[in-house]
C-alpha cells in the first residue's frame, strides 16, 4: 500500500474536471476572467501534482494507483516511474505556460473552448505517460488525438486550418484504431492487457498469473503483428518520417501557444510510448527476441533517415511555424535513434531530448508571438527580452552551450551510441545538429534584423506584455536551471543516466505492477 | 454441427479482416471527404466485430451463452457449468468504450468536412488551398 500514491490519479482526473468546469461555467458565468483563472489555477494544480509525483518518484522509486483498488492485472493501474514523472512535469509546465500565454493571445469569447480542450488533451497525454494497461493507453492515445485534431481546426474560418485538422484526423483516427485491432490481440492472446502481466508471459510464456490465467494459442505471431501495429501508431504520432506528412501542416495551422503544447506534449507519446513498449513491455528475451531487434534495426534506419532530411528541410524554412515543425520532427528522430541503441546514456539522452526540445520549441514560440504581435506597440525592452529568449530557444536546440540543457541531451546521446558500439549514431547527432544549426542561424538573423511584419486582424488588438514576458521569463529560467544544474551538478547527471538505466530495468517494473495486490 | 460453426466463425473472421483491407483501401485512395469518412466507420466497426469474436467460444456439448448469472448458483457444478458456456464480457465492455470513442472522433470529422465544403464548395481534398493569410515571422 505504501507504493499507492494518490497525486498519480488525481493528475488526470484534475484535468478531466477542469474541463467539465469550464464547460459549465462557460455557458453560465459571464465574466470571462473568471473563467480565465479557474483555467489559470487547475494548470498550477496539475504542475504541483506533477511535481510533487516526481519528488515522490525520485525519492522512493515507482509509484502506482489502482482505479477502482483492483490489484493487478484486474483493472487498469496507473504507473509512474522516473522517466514517466520526469516527462509528466514536463507537459504539465507546458500546459501551465500555455495557458498563461492564451490568457494573453487567444480571442476572449473563444478562450474557453481552448482551455477546454488543452485540459483533455492533458488528460490524455498524462493517461499515456502513467497507464500500465494497453487498452487504457489506446483510449489516452484517442483523447490526445481527438482533441488535437479539433485544436488544430481552432481556427475554423481559416480553410487552412480546417484542412490541416481534415488530414490530421483522417490519417491519426485509421492509425489509431490499429492501436486498438493490437490491443484486441494482445488480449486474446496473453489474456491479459496489462503491460507488467504481458511483460512477464512474452519473456516466459509457461507463466501462470493469478487472475489472468496463462497464455492462449500460439503467441508468436501475434506478437509480432502487434508489435509492429504499435510501432507504427507511435511512429505516427511523434511524426517520424514518412509518418510526419500531418504535423507541418497541424504546426501552421493552430494557435501558437497550442503548436508549443503539441510540441512538448502530445508528440511526445508517440516516442515514450515506443521507450515504454520496447523496454518494458517487449523487451530482451521476449519469444520474439529476434523479431524485436529487427525492428529496433529498421527504427534506426528510419530514424537515421527522419533526423537528416527534416533537419535538412529546417534550412529552407521560412516561417517559424515551418522551422519549429521540420526541427521537432528531427529531434523526435533523434530521441527515437536514442532508444534503438539500448544503453542508459542513450536512454537518459532520448528522454532528455524530448525535454530539451520542448522547451526550445516553446521559448521559440512564445518569442516569436510577442515579436509578430506587438512589433508596433511593445517597447524596446520587450523586443530585447523576446529576441534573447529566441537565440536562448534556439541555442538550446542547436545543443552547443554546456549552460543550456540541449547540450547534455545531446552529449548523452552520442556517449550513448559510442557505448553500443554505434560511432554512426554519434555522427548522425554531429550531422543532425550541423544541418539544424544552418536553419536555426538564419531564423535569427532574420529575427534580428526585422522591423516590420505584415498584420493580421487578430494583431490590431491592444495588448499588454506583462503576461507573456512573464511566461517567456519563467521558461528561460527553468532552461537555463536545468541546464546549471546539468553543469554544475554530478548528481544530477548521475540521476539522469541513473533514469534511464532504470528504464531498462523491467524485472522492477514487472515486480512493482504484479505483486502490489 | 462443430465442424459448421467452426467453418462459419472462420468466414466470418476472414470477411471481417477482408473488410478491414477494403476499407483501408477506400481510405487511402478515395479523394472525397465523404467517402473517406465512410471508410473510417466501416474499418472501425470491422475492428469491433473481430474483437467481439474474440471473446466467442465454441463448447463441446451446448451453445455459448452471454456471461449473465440467472439465478444465484448452489453448488460448485453450478459455477462449474456457467463457466464452461458463457462467453468472455471483456472484449464487449472494451468494444462499447471503441464505439464511444468512434463516435466522438467520426462526429468531430464530419463536422469538420463540413466545415471543409463551406470553405473549399467540394470535398475533393485535391482542392487548391488560396491563401488569405500567411503567417510570415
Amino acid at each position: 500500500m505504501k507504493d499507492v500514491v494518490v497525486e498519480l490519479g488525481l493528475i488526470p482526473f484534475t484535468y478531466l474536471a477542469s474541463t467539465a468546469l469550464v464547460a459549465l461555467l462557460s455557458a453560465t458565468i459571464l465574466s470571462k476572467k473568471v473563467i480565465d483563472a479557474i483555467a489559470v489555477l487547475s494548470s498550477i494544480s496539475g504542475f504541483a501534482l506533477t511535481l510533487k509525483l516526481f519528488l515522490v518518484v525520485s525519492n522512493a522509486g515507482i509509484a502506482l494507483y489502482r482505479f477502482g483498488g483492483f490489484p493487478p492485472p484486474l483493472g487498469v493501474v496507473y504507473v509512474a516511474d522516473e522517466a514517466s514523472s520526469m516527462l509528466a512535469l514536463l507537459t504539465s509546465f507546458a500546459l501551465l505556460s500555455s495557458t498563461l500565454y492564451a490568457v494573453w493571445l487567444i480571442a476572449p469569447e473563444a478562450r474557453y473552448i481552448y482551455y477546454i480542450l488543452t485540459f483533455l488533451l492533458m488528460a490524455g497525454v498524462h493517461g499515456c505517460l502513467f497507464t500500465g494497461d494497453v487498452f487504457n493507453f489506446y483510449v489516452s492515445v484517442e483523447l490526445v488525438a481527438i482533441s488535437s485534431y479539433a485544436i488544430t481546426g481552432f481556427y475554423r474560418d481559416r480553410p487552412r486550418a480546417v484542412r490541416a485538422a481534415i488530414i490530421y484526423g483522417i490519417a491519426g483516427t485509421i492509425v489509431t484504431s490499429f492501436l486498438l485491432l493490437a490491443s484486441f490481440m494482445l488480449y486474446g492472446s496473453y489474456g491479459t492487457l496489462n503491460m507488467a502481466d504481458i511483460s512477464m508471459k512474452a519473456r516466459n510464456p509457461s507463466a501462470i498469473t493469478m487472475l489472468s490465467g496463462g497464455i492462449h494459442g500460439d503467441i508468436v505471431l501475434v506478437s509480432k503483428v502487434s508489435l509492429t501495429l504499435i510501432t507504427w501508431v507511435l511512429l505516427f504520432k511523434s511524426g517520424i518520417m514518412p509518418n510526419h506528412f500531418w504535423l507541418p501542416e497541424a504546426y501552421r495551422a493552430a494557435p501558437l501557444p497550442a503548436v508549443a503544447l503539441f510540441t512538448a506534449t502530445a508528440d511526445i507519446v508517440g516516442v515514450y510510448g515506443l521507450m515504454r513498449f520496447y523496454y518494458s513491455v517487449f523487451t530482451k528475451g521476449i519469444v520474439v527476441e529476434d523479431f524485436r531487434a529487427t525492428i529496433l534495426k529498421a527504427l534506426m534506419f528510419m530514424g537515421a533517415a527522419s533526423t537528416v532530411i527534416a533537419a535538412l528541410l529546417v534550412a529552407r524554412q521560412r516561417t517559424v511555424r515551418g522551422l519549429v515543425a521540420y526541427s521537432s520532427v528531427s529531434q523526435f528522430s533523434l530521441a527515437l535513434l536514442g532508444l534503438t541503441a539500448e544503453t542508459s546514456e542513450a536512454i537518459a539522452g532520448s528522454l532528455l531530448h524530448l525535454i530539451v526540445n520542448g522547451l526550445g520549441d516553446m521559448a521559440v514560440l512564445y518569442s516569436v508571438g510577442i515579436l509578430q504581435y506587438m512589433l508596433r506597440s511593445g517597447g524596446k525592452l520587450i523586443f530585447a527580452m523576446s529576441r534573447a529568449a529566441l537565440i536562448i530557444g534556439l541555442l538550446n536546440l542547436f545543443g552547443i552551450l554546456p549552460i543550456l540543457p540541449g547540450f547534455w541531451s545531446k552529449t548523452y546521446l552520442t556517449l550513448g551510441f559510442i557505448q553500443a558500439g554505434m560511432p554512426h549514431g554519434a555522427a548522425l547527432v554531429l550531422i543532425s545538429t550541423g544541418l539544424c544549426a544552418v536553419g536555426y542561424l538564419r531564423t535569427i538573423i532574420r529575427l534580428l534584423s526585422l522591423s516590420e511584419v505584415k498584420q493580421s486582424v487578430e494583431q490590431d488588438v491592444e495588448r499588454n506584455a506583462a503576461i507573456p514576458i512573464f511566461t517567456l521569463s519563467l521558461l528561460v529560467a527553468v532552461t537555463i536551471a536545468l541546464g546549471m544544474l546539468l553543469l554544475l551538478s554530478s548528481n544530477v547527471r548521475e540521476a539522469a543516466i541513473n533514469y534511464g538505466s532504470l528504464v531498462m530495468d523491467v524485472e522492477r517494473y514487472v515486480n512493482k505492477v504484479l505483486s502490489s495486490t | 454441427m462443430n465442424d459448421l460453426l467452426s467453418l462459419a466463425f472462420t468466414t466470418a473472421i476472414t470477411a471481417f479482416v477482408i473488410n478491414i483491407a477494403i476499407a483501408s483501401y477506400g481510405v487511402f485512395t478515395k479523394t472525397s471527404l465523404l467517402k473517406k469518412a465512410i471508410s473510417i466507420i466501416i474499418f472501425s466497426d470491422s475492428i469491433s466485430i473481430l474483437a467481439i469474436a474474440i471473446g466467442f467460444r465454441t463448447t463441446e456439448t451446448q451453445y455459448p451463452s452471454p456471461p449473465v448469472l440467472g439465478e444465484k448458483p448452489r453448488t460448485p457444478s453450478d459455477v462449474e457449468a456457467f463457466v464452461e458456456v458463457s462467453v468472455d464480457p471483456l472484449p464487449q465492455a472494451f468494444v462499447i468504450t471503441a464505439i464511444v470513442i468512434g463516435l466522438a472522433a467520426i462526429t468531430l470529422l464530419l463536422g469538420l468536412i463540413i466545415l471543409y465544403y463551406r470553405h473549399f464548395g467540394t470535398t475533393d481534398i485535391r482542392a487548391p488551398l488560396d491563401e488569405e493569410y500567411e503567417e510570415v515571422i
